[in-house]
Order: C-alpha cells, then sequence, then structure tokens
C-alpha cells in the first residue's frame, strides 16, 4: 500500500533590497524624443502656470484667428467678401510674429537648463551633446514651423473651398500651395536657428530675448540709414545689413511680387536669391555658434 | 575708500566684468563702421550724423544699453541671492540703491558715448559742430539716467524687468506715441529729443519735436526722480529672500 | 571688538511677540526671546520657522506683527548697527568669480575698516583658509565656501554672530575645528546664535537652546533644565552595583519607580523623579550592604529633548 508522501511546507525569504535594472533599455531615439517632447512642452508652456501661456498662445491665436474668422465670413457670405490678404502679405505678417515666438521660446528651451545646473543631470545619461543640440533643434523647428506653415495652408484650403470651384481653383493656384511650403520651411528654419544660436548665448532668458530683438531692430535701423544717407553704387548692398527684412523680401519674390514703392528694398533693387543666399549664410554662421556653445557646455 | 564708493566700483566691475567688456567694441563697431561709410561718400555731416543719432542711437542703442545695464545691476543679485553680501553692511539702502544705479548710468554711458563721439569725429573729419556734439552727449546722459531710473524699479517689481522695459521703450515709445502725440509726455524718447533739439536749435539746426526744452527737461527729471523714489521705498520694504 | 552697544544686562537680541505670515501661511507665530552673549542654538525640524527668524533678526524681512530689536533699535531705523553684526546666510550667495580673498576683503571694505587688507587676512586665517586664498570661489567644496562666507562675517569682528546652518558640507575635521572656532568666540563675550539640524553639534556647541516647532518656540534655556522639565517621561537611570537582584525590589517599590531592568551587575531603571530615585538609592544599598559602582542617568540628549518637543505638535 503506498501513502502519499507528506509534503512538506515550503517557505521562501524574499530580497527585496535595492536592484541594479538588467532588463532592456530604450534607444537613442526614445532619448532624444524625451528632450523634444519636454521642450515642445516648455516652449508652448503647457503643464504650467497660465502666466507662461500667454505669449506662445496669444501669438498663436494671433497667427491663426484672422484665418479662421475670415474662412468663417467666407463661408457665410460667400466669395464676396474678396480675399482679406494675399499669401505674401499675410506671411509678411506671419514672419513678425515668428520673430516673437522664436525669441521668446528659444531662450526658454536652452536657458533655464543652465540656469537651473539641470545640464548635470541631464549630461551624466547617455546622451550626448549632439543629442541634445539636435533634440533642442527639432523641437523648436516643430513649434516654429506650426505657426509658420499651417496658418497658410489653413488659408489656402479656405481659399480652395469657398471657391465657386473647388479643382478650378486648386489647378490654378497649386504654385501658391508649393511656394507656401518652401517659404514656410525657410522662415521656420531661419528664425529657429538664429533664436536658438541667441539662447545659447547666455543663461538668462529675459536677456536673450531682449539681445535678439534688440539686434534684429538695430540692424533694420542702421541699414536704413547707411542707404538713405550715403550716396555711393555700392550702397544698395546696405538692404543686405537689415537681418529683419531679408525674409519678408524672399517671399515677396518667390510670389512674384515687386517691392514696394520707395521702400529700401524696392531702391536697393537686390533679387530674391540674394536674401535667400543672405539668411543660408546666416543660418550657417548662427548654426556654427549654436554648435559651439552646446558643444562646449559644462554640466 | 567709503563704502559707497567700493560698491560703486564693485559694481562697475560687476557690470562690465570679463567678456562682457566686450560690449563696448561691439557698440562701438556698428557706430564707427557707419561712419566710415558716410565719411566716404558725399553725405553732409550734420545730417548725417543727425540722422544716425535720432533714428538708431536714441530709439534704439540707448534704451537697450541702458535697460540691460539697469535691470541687471541689483536685479540679478536679488535674483541670485548674492545681495546679502552688500545689503547686510552698514549702508543705508538709499545708498545702496544709489551706487547701482550711479554704476549703471555710467556702464551705459562709457558704452554708448566714446562710439557716438567717435562716429562724429570719423564724419566730420574733425570737430565738426560742436553744437551738435554737445546735444548728442547731453541728450544721452538724460536718457541713461531717465532709462537706468526706470531699469531699476522694473527689476526690483517684477521678474523679466527688461524685456518690460524694452516693450515700454520699442512699443510704447515708437509706436504709441506716433499715433497719440499727447502721450509724448510720458516718453523718455520725447524727452531726450526734446533736449537735443533745444541745443540744436542754438545752432540753427532745427527739427520739429513735440516738447520744448523746459517740459523736457522738467520731465525727465520728475520721471527719473519719482521712479528713483519709487525703487528706493521698494527696496526698503521689500522682504529679500 | 566693536564698542558694545548694550548698557549691563540689557539683551543684544530681544524678539517681542514677533510674527511672520505670507498670505494664509503662517510662517512664525508670536515669537519672544532675549538673547545674550554666548552661544545659543536654534533647532527646529524643517519648516519651522528657523530661517525665517535669523532672516527678520538680520533685517532681510519686516515683521506682519511684533518686534525685533538688536542693541534695543530696530535694524531698519539703523543701518549702521550692521557694523556689530555679522550672519552667515543660508545658500550659496557667493559671487563665482572672486578669489576667497577679494571677497573677504570685499566684506571688509563695505564694513569701512581702516585696514581691510589686514582684517581679511586675520579672518582668512581663523577659519584656515589662508592656504587657498587666492582660490577662486566657484572652484571650492561646500565646506571651503561655508568657510569663506563665516569669514566674510567675521572680519569686522562683531559682537553679534548670526549663523544659519553653518555646518552643512563641512567634513567631521573641519566640523570640530569651526565648533571650537565658535565656542572661541561666544567665550569671548559675542553673542552667537546658530540655527541647525545637527543636534550633537548643538550639544557641544550651545549652551543655552531655542525649539521652534510648527513657528512657535516650544522650549528655551539650558537644555538639561528642559529635560528636568518633561515629567512625563521618565528618565534611565543606570546603576553599576555589587548586587543589582538584591537591590531591584527596594527600587521598585518607590512609587516614582516605573520599571527595573537587571543585566548582571548592572540595574537599568526608569523612573519618574531622579530626585526621588537618588535619594532612595544610597540607604537602600546600605541596607543591603551592596556597593554602589557607578550611577547616571543615560539619556540626556539633546535628542531626546527634541524629539519630545516636536513629538507632542
Amino acid at each position: 500500500m503506498s501513502q502519499a508522501p507528506p509534503t512538506t511546507p515550503t517557505g521562501t525569504i524574499y530580497d527585496r533590497g535595492y536592484r541594479h535594472y538588467e532588463g532592456p533599455r530604450e534607444g537613442r531615439w526614445r532619448r532624444v524624443r524625451a528632450i523634444v517632447v519636454a521642450s515642445v512642452r516648455r516652449a508652448l508652456g503647457l503643464k504650467r502656470n497660465w502666466k507662461t501661456k500667454i505669449i506662445p498662445f496669444g501669438l498663436l491665436v494671433l497667427a491663426f484667428g484672422p484665418v479662421v474668422a475670415f474662412i468663417g465670413i467666407r463661408v457665410l457670405v460667400g466669395e464676396a467678401v474678396g480675399e482679406f490678404a494675399t499669401y505674401p502679405q499675410y506671411l509678411r505678417i506671419v514672419a513678425g510674429l515668428l520673430l516673437l515666438f522664436a525669441a521668446t521660446a528659444a531662450p526658454e528651451l536652452l536657458c533655464p537648463d543652465r540656469r537651473q545646473n539641470v545640464l548635470a543631470l541631464i549630461f551624466t545619461r547617455p546622451v550626448t551633446r549632439v543629442d541634445y543640440l539636435l533634440a533642442k533643434l527639432a523641437a523648436l523647428l516643430l513649434v516654429v514651423g506650426l505657426i509658420a506653415v499651417v496658418p497658410l495652408v489653413v488659408l489656402f484650403l479656405g481659399n480652395t473651398f469657398t471657391a465657386d470651384s473647388a479643382a478650378t481653383y486648386l489647378r490654378e493656384h497649386v504654385g501658391d500651395l508649393g511656394r507656401i511650403l518652401v517659404a514656410g520651411t525657410v522662415l521656420t528654419v531661419f528664425y529657429s536657428v538664429v533664436a536658438l544660436a541667441a539662447a545659447s548665448l547666455t543663461d538668462r532668458r529675459a536677456m536673450a530675448t531682449a539681445g535678439l530683438l534688440g539686434v534684429f531692430l538695430a540692424s533694420s535701423a542702421l541699414a536704413n540709414i547707411l542707404f538713405f544717407t550715403t550716396r555711393f553704387d555700392g550702397r544698395r548692398w546696405f538692404a543686405l545689413l537689415s537681418l529683419g527684412g531679408a525674409p519678408g523680401r524672399f517671399v515677396d519674390w518667390l510670389f512674384g511680387n515687386g517691392f514696394d514703392q520707395g521702400t529700401l528694398a524696392q531702391q536697393a533693387g537686390l533679387t530674391g536669391p540674394v536674401y535667400l543666399t543672405e539668411m543660408a549664410v546666416v543660418v550657417a554662421v548662427a548654426g556654427a555658434l549654436l554648435t559651439w556653445r552646446i558643444l562646449r557646455l559644462r554640466p | 575708500m567709503r563704502p559707497t564708493g567700493v560698491l560703486l566700483r564693485f559694481s562697475l566691475g560687476q557690470l562690465l566684468a570679463g567678456r562682457r567688456l566686450l560690449i563696448v567694441p561691439l557698440v562701438a563697431l556698428p557706430l564707427v563702421l557707419v561712419a566710415v561709410f558716410a565719411a566716404g561718400a558725399d553725405t553732409d555731416p550734420t545730417t548725417f550724423t543727425l540722422d544716425l543719432y535720432r533714428q538708431f542711437v536714441l530709439p534704439v542703442l540707448l534704451p537697450v544699453v541702458s535697460l540691460v545695464f539697469s535691470t541687471s545691476a541689483l536685479g540679478a543679485e536679488l535674483r541670485d541671492g548674492t545681495v546679502t553680501n552688500i545689503l547686510l553692511k552698514p549702508l543705508p539702502r538709499p545708498a545702496i540703491l544709489g551706487a547701482k544705479y550711479l554704476a549703471a548710468v555710467l556702464a551705459t554711458l562709457l558704452v554708448l558715448l566714446p562710439a557716438v563721439v567717435a562716429a562724429h569725429l570719423i564724419v566730420a573729419g574733425g570737430l565738426g559742430s560742436t553744437d551738435l556734439l554737445a546735444g548728442m552727449v547731453l541728450a544721452s546722459v538724460v536718457g541713461a539716467l531717465a532709462y537706468c531710473a526706470l531699469g531699476m524699479l522694473l527689476s526690483l517689481l517684477m521678474a523679466r524687468a527688461v524685456l518690460v522695459g524694452l516693450v515700454y521703450a520699442l512699443l510704447w515709445e515708437g509706436a504709441v506715441v506716433s499715433v497719440a502725440p499727447s502721450a509724448s509726455s510720458l516718453s523718455i524718447r520725447g524727452y531726450t529729443e526734446g533736449v537735443l533739439a533745444a541745443v540744436l536749435s542754438g545752432g540753427g539746426v532745427d527739427f520739429t519735436v513735440r516738447l520744448g526744452p523746459v517740459s523736457a527737461s522738467v520731465l525727465a527729471a520728475v520721471v527719473t526722480l519719482a521712479a528713483l523714489g519709487l525703487a528706493v521705498l521698494r527696496l526698503e520694504r521689500m522682504d529679500i529672500k | 571688538m566693536s564698542e558694545p552697544k548694550t548698557a549691563g544686562d540689557e539683551p543684544v537680541v530681544e524678539l517681542r511677540r514677533f510674527s511672520k505670515w505670507y498670505g494664509d501661511v503662517v510662517a512664525v507665530s508670536d515669537l519672544s526671546f532675549e538673547l545674550r552673549p554666548g552661544v545659543t542654538g536654534l533647532l527646529g525640524p524643517n519648516g519651522a520657522g528657523k530661517t525665517t527668524t535669523l532672516k527678520a533678526i538680520c533685517g532681510l524681512l519686516h515683521p506682519s506683527q511684533g518686534e525685533v530689536l538688536l542693541f534695543g533699535r530696530q535694524i531698519h531705523r539703523d543701518p549702521m548697527l550692521y557694523r556689530a553684526i555679522g550672519v552667515v546666510p543660508d545658500g550659496d550667495r557667493l559671487y563665482p568669480r572672486l578669489t576667497i580673498r577679494s571677497y573677504v576683503r570685499l566684506h571688509a571694505e563695505l564694513h569701512g575698516l581702516p585696514d581691510p587688507g589686514a582684517a581679511a587676512e586675520r579672518a582668512i586665517a581663523e577659519v584656515d583658509l589662508l592656504p587657498l586664498a587666492e582660490r577662486k570661489l566657484k572652484g571650492l567644496s561646500k565646506g571651503e565656501r561655508q568657510r569663506t562666507k563665516v569669514a566674510g562675517a567675521i572680519v569686522h569682528q562683531p559682537a553679534l554672530l548670526i549663523l544659519d546652518e553653518p555646518m552643512t558640507g563641512m567634513d567631521p575635521g573641519q566640523r570640530a575645528r569651526f565648533i571650537e572656532l565658535v565656542r572661541l568666540i561666544g567665550a569671548a563675550g559675542v553673542t552667537v546664535l546658530v540655527s541647525s539640524h545637527i543636534l550633537a553639534e548643538v550639544e557641544r556647541l550651545a549652551s543655552q537652546i531655542l525649539v521652534l516647532v510648527g513657528g512657535r518656540l516650544a522650549a528655551s534655556g539650558d537644555y538639561h533644565a528642559i529635560r528636568d522639565l518633561m515629567a512625563d517621561q521618565p528618565r534611565t537611570v543606570m546603576v553599576k552595583v555589587s548586587d543589582a537582584r538584591r537591590l531591584a525590589p527596594g527600587l521598585i517599590a518607590l512609587p516614582s519607580t516605573v520599571a527595573v531592568e537587571v543585566d548582571g551587575d548592572a540595574l537599568r531603571a526608569r523612573t519618574r523623579s531622579v530626585e526621588a530615585f537618588a535619594t532612595a538609592l544610597p540607604r537602600l544599598a546600605r541596607d543591603q550592604g551592596a556597593s554602589l559602582h557607578e550611577v547616571r542617568t543615560t539619556d540626556e540628549s539633546l535628542e531626546q529633548v527634541f524629539r519630545y518637543l516636536v513629538g507632542r505638535r
């Protein structure tokens, strides 16, 4: 006769102490993405109090508001309303908003990390300075691009769908859509890189914003003075001195408009590609400055 | 050296410390380059310098430089806590504010005046119109005194003082006043232009301004003293972190 | 030392019903105490109001209610009082690009000392920083920065010295030397107020303590005396005696005794009255023919006092 052997009671003591993490780790992409997401949140003032949302959301409203309002009126009243702004005109307005936005957002991305000594926290993780730079740049490009491209695309779509014949409008103006995208990209890259370069020079946000806006203003004023008070042949090159003017003039050329009578741009007679080249040079210099500053950041 | 003098010297050193001293050539460079170009071309030196001063120095350079220095003079130390090194000393708080204010004004003038004078000398190829020179110097001093007083007060009241000051200087003084001329009694730019015009009209150069010499100087003095007075009151009443 | 500002036995620092609130949050409530020459420790858990109180004494804050008097005067009305006051505040507060020497010298000059260089050298030597005097402040360790702040605070030989958590970041050797320095200063007639979490050091440093809990004064005075007042906390007395077990019943019989433990030749008793115990013990020992080798109380520590006071809230 067999009996089932008595089962001995078993017990275990669990070691719940501190352990080294041996599990899977995400890769570089996730790390960069984390910084991008955090930066975008910071630039838009999300997850913080209402005061930090004023400027970004205010600028967003200014960028989208007129477009939305216009489309609304168009839908109600029909084509009788006419165009409220041509694409280049609206792009110029947006360019001004972009400057303000980049000038306030870029310092938010770079300066607090330095000022609050967060850099030690970031760089003792497997995040390289290159990753950090690319992440911050990507974040700003995303947010600035949002304002540069989307309102205009919405305007275009609005015009298309409220036109008597959407298909006709689209066929006739598809070139404009292309130009909108090109202009939007150029403006986004220009303002983002320049603003980030300015922000990388100091750890105080207000100073970075003030400095950037000051430089844009001063360069325009100087260009005007030099052009209108001197009288020699080479003076048309002074038009290039105005950093703030270049984007708007490029846009005007892109859409085939002439410059307004009497302005510096018109009298200087420089063409769009020259301004584009100027912007490219400025972006390259600013980019080099930004890279140099970030790569030598000490945590 | 008496403690107030020590504080003045120390604050001036802080404002222009190390790499910050680069501001001096950085600001001088565009002005000097502009002057070199203008001297090469045939422009009337007086008109050119006057335009340069009225369109560039007065509206942009003067407020920006003054505000940058005056908002950091005391504001930076208040925000990072090092202000206790100065406050816990046998110095009356008005004297502390005064020393910081003076340091900001001196730093501003140190950055601006040599550049302005040099540009004028280059363009005029010599001493040129001494009235113009005197006018520019005087207007710059008045402007520096007023903007720095404003900057100090703002830095004691709020966090992003330099931006607020710039918004005032660029938006209010630029845009609003051109639209509503009566508001120019509240515009430091209006006062500096008034002072400049007053000095120049003696030499026969006229341009229209909204404020006569008396109103300009009186208002400038009132605004400066009021801002400094309020700043002293604020410094004495505030809790230091 | 700067000229004494008080006549006779006037307190150097006096707080009268000092309160400070920020909107709805009360940081300090109805605080009254006096400070005289010697070292006083200010203790309390985080958030108890120690830094607020120290800042009010230094003149960095205005009271919401009540008065803060230094040498009988209000410091806001009389900034010259700062000649006699030295402060080591919380937080960093150092100019990173200055050297130790230039920092301490700056303090000497701002105080208007006739020979700032010599005063600075003396102060730097007192905190053992002479070998590092030409180093820039931003490269120093935390303990070295603390000592630099102290040098800046004592360069003018003040009559009142206020220290907010001065020993943070110091290693044990530096702490020991610092404690010695503060004791010397206190013994020289300076009024010193030290706030600290580190009870062991305050025990060695301060003869008088002030305990702040929840913004209120929980206790003040000599901490042994405070301990005596903590009547509902029985004291532990350890007795080494030749025959512990025979002594035990007699001790238990005392109405003030709470418990008696016997461990070999040692006896540990908890009693509500050390006095009653100490009176009865010799008689009992003699009756039993036992010899007493050692008698001492074992929970005199400041930590006991502190935990008791904090725990009561």
